[in-house]
């Protein structure tokens, strides 16, 4: 047989039959479709996921403090993160955020309209709020500015709000602090860090100035690109401190257990979806191996009026094959127009545009999937199909 | 009425012989069969259920192996080719009628009439041509481009008639083609079998219960349990 009379017999019988063939045609393009979107959009999926996680679990955030070691050349109170330090531990490869911060050893005072009220405080640098995955609740964080010029400016943490200000939006009021005069810029909201509700946050800059018994940097909060960075961070932490720091020994803090938690939850949504797939394309295979070979049960007849006019078996077996090919390709080509609408709405409301590379390896993965779709389901009918004999086949009822 | 060669046959059949082991017994279904058949000749198989002469006609097919015995057409023992050279054999020398006049179900009676050209690797420019002539002879040129399932009893016959001539064969083998048919059907039927034995090199073989249509033809060949018992 030509090849052209081949792809002509082909293409009619699965137009003419395509009714039959809809839900392995719709089971095709989902699955087309969902790889396409998985493929081209999963690490931004992936990102994302693990990003919420992460402000629930704060999983890859690790804490360092000082040992308790007290030497004479560096009494305890006095030991401090120096900044060759801090940039040290910036440039380890799969440290995302590096924050160092200062803390008033008890309460400090606040007073607001002669209410006194009594809160912890925390002096923060700007990278405190990306290592925490924070955001403000009302208002703004503090920024590199107020840092540089030591503001007098301070974050209420939302329970300190509440107690302070029932409820209302503080921004831009007065409050005093140990004596001087701060401007609220924003109150922070604390589902990321719970324990902290009841904190004041202040520029780390001029917590020094302005504050009394305020410690040094003493304590750093290291957040990791991934759950994988964190292994080796961990790793390298010592020895840069020992670089710049020979005589501080250190402690590392990591909640292995939310990690481990955070992992496994990641791991199972990963595998639901890739799992879904999966059954999306076996069923696809599934669904075009029963229509095939249901279409041999039923074109028995005429496979054997064929091989009578003069059919050969390869005739045959190319016509089935050629069948089942088309029917997977006509829905893969569906399936990448739908895709390819799925990728831009995900992108659009993960507000991450993948990179045009990434989508057509996605596409040609989709198509070399479904072209083996088309030959491995379809071979095993073509083959029976080719290998009836004409007597058997003429005389099937 | 044209009188079959009497040189040399077209086909012959020397000590054709089937049979089957079953788990039970051993079943034999042609025995010795001798039949010569020649160019514009028409042959009639007749016998009761069972007794084998479907069998003849698929071993004239090609489709069966018989047990023993040799086939012989044009001078070629055709049983010893290879299952791809008889296939190319059956769509070049051999053309089939069924009785249900079996078509493509979803196609035109174009696309009927053109599987054969097709399997026969004809170019496809010449076959809008040939086709055009077949369903001439049969009378159908209006009804080309209608969907075989929309066709009569009679029509659907016809239309098989020209799908076995579109590749001219040296032989048609035709299984109770007026099996299904009224009388006038089947006189036009024969009417068109004739035509094609006397104007074109064929010869046909017909497997019929119709005392009538034996009649019509040049040889009526009786089978009974496997043996041929008659010749007209």
């Amino acid at each position: 047989m030509r090849p052209t009379d081949l792809l002509r017999i082909s293409s009619r019988q699965v137009l003419r039959q395509y009714r039959k063939n809809i839900g392995v045609i719709i089971t095709i393009i989902m699955g087309t479709a969902g790889l396409i979107i998985m493929l081209t959009m999963g690490k931004s999926i992936e990102e994302n996921i693990s990003n919420d996680l992460e402000i629930i679990g704060n999983a890859t955030r690790l804490r360092i403090i000082f040992k308790h070691i007290s030497t004479t050349r560096h009494p305890i109170d006095k030991r401090e993160f120096k900044l060759k330090t801090i940039d040290g531990i910036k440039a380890i490869r799969g440290v995302d955020q590096v924050s160092g911060t200062v803390v008033k050893n008890g309460y400090v005072k606040l007073t607001y309209k002669n209410n006194i009220s009594h809160f912890q405080m925390l002096g923060v640098d700007e990278s405190f709020w990306k290592v925490h995955g924070s955001s403000a609740q009302w208002g703004t964080l503090l920024s590199t500015k107020d840092l540089q010029q030591h503001r007098t400016v301070c974050v209420l943490g939302q329970r300190a709000a509440q107690e302070i200000f029932n409820n209302l939006d503080p921004t831009g009021k007065f409050i005093t602090i140990d004596n001087t005069l701060f401007q609220v810029a924003g109150v922070l909201d604390t589902i990321s860090m719970p324990d902290k509700a009841r904190y004041i946050f202040l520029p780390a800059t001029t917590a020094r100035d302005r504050i009394n018994s305020v410690t040094p940097v003493n304590k750093l909060y290291i957040r990791c690109h991934s759950w994988d960075d964190v292994e080796h961070v961990m790793a390298e932490i010592p020895a840069v401190v020992k670089t710049y720091q020979p005589d501080d020994a250190i402690e590392m803090f990591l909640p292995e257990e939310i990690l481990a938690r955070v992992k496994a939850i990641s791991f199972g949504v990963k595998m639901v979806v890739k799992l879904a797939l999966i059954a999306t394309f076996v069923l696809g295979g599934i669904g075009i191996w029963n229509i095939m070979m249901m279409a041999v049960r039923s074109r028995t007849r005429e496979i054997g009026l064929k091989k009578a006019i003069g059919a050969e078996d390869y005739d045959i077996l190319f016509q089935f094959l050629t069948e089942s090919l088309m029917l997977s390709i006509s829905a893969t080509l569906i399936g990448f127009l739908l895709g390819w609408m799925g990728v831009t709405f995900t992108a659009s409301i993960l507000q991450n545009q993948p990179p045009k590379d990434l989508f057509w390896l996605s596409t040609a993965i989709g198509f070399s999937f479904s072209l083996m779709l088309g030959i491995v389901a379809g071979l095993a009918p073509a083959i029976k199909a080719s290998k009836m004999e004409v007597v058997t086949a003429l005389r099937y009822e | 009425m044209s009188r079959p060669n009497e040189t040399e046959p077209l086909l012959r059949l020397k000590g054709i012989s089937k049979s089957y082991q079953t788990t039970e017994e051993h079943v034999s279904v042609l025995q010795k069969i001798d039949l010569s058949v020649s160019t514009n000749e028409m042959v009639a198989i007749m016998g009761p259920s069972g007794s084998g002469k479907s069998t003849l006609l698929f071993i004239l097919g090609l489709f069966l192996s018989p047990s023993a015995g040799e086939y012989i057409i044009n001078g070629e023992n055709v049983l010893k080719l290879t299952r791809s050279r008889q296939a190319e054999f059956r769509r070049k020398r051999i053309g089939f009628i069924f009785q249900g006049a079996d078509m493509f179900e979803h196609s035109t009676v174009y696309e009927n009439i053109e599987y054969p050209l097709i399997y026969a690797k004809s170019k496809p420019s010449s076959r809008a041509q040939r086709i055009h002539q077949v369903l001439e002879q049969v009378k159908l040129t209006h009804r080309m481009h209608h969907s075989s399932n929309k066709l009569s009893g009679g029509e659907r016959q016809r239309v098989a008639i020209a799908r076995a001539m579109v590749n001219q064969p040296a032989v048609i083998l035709a299984d109770e083609p007026t099996g299904q048919l009224d009388l006038d059907n089947s006189q036009q039927i024969m009417k068109y079998f004739r035509s094609i034995a006397s104007t074109t090199d064929t010869a046909m073989i017909i497997v019929t219960h119709d005392q009538n249509i034996a009649k019509e033809c040049d040889q009526a060949l009786h089978i009974e349990n496997g043996q041929l018992l008659s010749e007209k």
